[in-house]
């Protein structure tokens, strides 16, 4: 009897802490393997069939097809900068400067990974070549359900979601390794219920 | 009692690292989202397949809206993969995939040789008859060695707005994928 006690003991916190230490690992924007800059995460793939198996795992676990290290960089984030989850009740501004790169894109996502609906438009996403900068470089986009001047990412809907920026053709893979990338913070504006 | 249970989570803990390790490494075998399973069921070998856009929205996870994305699966087994495009303007980039989904090699046009898209995929054994034959194509092409027969080419065509739709079609559907043979 105390046996099979033990033994019942023993599997419920194997079972218990692996799959869910397994699981947190591969999450969006969490675990191992992946470089952080404030909100960011990136899972640069490294070319070669070494590929560490938190990413592979996590490639797979998203259904993605993930860039390549000469292709680019995606950068996710789920959170603000405060780490409080991105929800479509809120607008969020999205300001600073990206990595030094060919171009970029960035766009708004579902939590399954499905694009999110603008509210006008035709796409829930913005590129480097059609956005507005200050006079520095820097720049500014607005994340909202509403209309708004300047740079207007426009998404609809409810609940949460998350950004994708993608830097194409870009050193911060290719050179020296990926370190401390420059990323634009994101701040929460306002929220409507 | 004390040494119970501290045998206990050490077992535990044990286990929990075993279950762990064997979650994360058999994930991309079993797959829970597979993009390559679509891919596969949309493509045939050695024949260049552009992706719709609404399609592979729905099947393949976080696509770049920005962008038009072509599907080249190859079979080593059968004979190696020759890819070829032409030069064009708008930025691309192209990844070899194998099939557990990992990158062997990436390019995009800045880095390809004259900005074009020349690839020759061969396995060791082809690359040793290769060596051996010496065909013309193998001066220009950039050639890859693959450990592993099965794979994919994921081309990836810039399409800011809809007036490059022409401009990145006639790119995708100048794109060859052919079985080389020397």
């Amino acid at each position: 009897m105390r046996l099979i006690i033990n033994v019942t003991i023993v599997i419920a916190i194997g079972l218990l802490l692996g799959a869910s230490t397994a699981w947190y690992s591969i999450k969006r924007n969490h675990g191992f393997g992946g470089i952080k800059a404030g909100p960011w995460t990136a899972w640069p793939f490294a070319g070669g069939a070494e590929a560490d198996p938190y990413t592979m795992a996590k490639v797979s676990k998203d259904g993605i097809i993930p860039l390549g290290a000469t292709e680019g960089l995606a950068f996710e984030a789920t959170t603000d900068g405060q780490g409080e989850p991105l929800n479509l009740n809120c607008e969020y501004s999205i300001s600073g400067i990206t990595p030094p790169s060919k171009l970029w894109t960035i766009a708004a996502y579902h939590e399954d990974g499905t694009a999110l609906e603008p509210t006008s438009g035709s796409k829930a996403a913005m590129h480097s070549g059609n956005i507005l900068r200050f006079p520095d470089g820097s720049f500014r986009i607005f994340v909202s359900r509403r209309p708004q001047a300047g740079n207007w990412l426009s998404v609809s809907g409810k609940g949460g979601f998350y950004v994708v920026l993608r830097v194409y053709d870009t050193p911060v893979t290719s050179t020296s390794g990926p370190v401390n990338p420059q990323m634009p913070q994101i701040v929460k504006q306002e929220c409507i219920q | 009692m004390k040494w119970r249970v501290l045998y206990l989570t050490a077992m535990g803990l044990i286990l929990a690292g075993l279950i762990h390790i064997s979650i994360v490494l058999l994930i991309p075998k079993l797959g829970t989202r597979d993009a390559w399973a679509f891919l596969s069921g949309r493509t045939d070998i050695f024949s260049f397949t552009k992706l719709k856009n609404n399609e592979t929205g729905a099947a393949i996870a976080e696509v770049d809206p920005f962008f038009t994305y072509g599907v080249c699966r190859f079979d080593l087994d059968e004979a190696p993969l020759k890819m070829a495009g032409p030069v064009t303007a708008t930025f691309w980039s192209a990844s070899v995939f194998d099939d557990n989904g990992a990158v062997i090699y990436s390019l995009n046009n800045r880095t390809a040789i004259d900005n074009k898209l020349d690839l020759l995929i061969v396995n060791p054994l082809q690359t040793l008859e290769l060596r051996e034959a010496q065909p013309e194509e193998v001066e220009t092409s950039v050639v890859i060695e693959s450990q592993i027969n099965k794979g994919f080419v994921i081309i990836r065509v810039l399409q800011p707005d809809d007036s490059w739709i022409e401009n990145s079609q006639e790119f995708l559907s100048n794109i060859k994928c052919d079985r080389f043979t020397y």
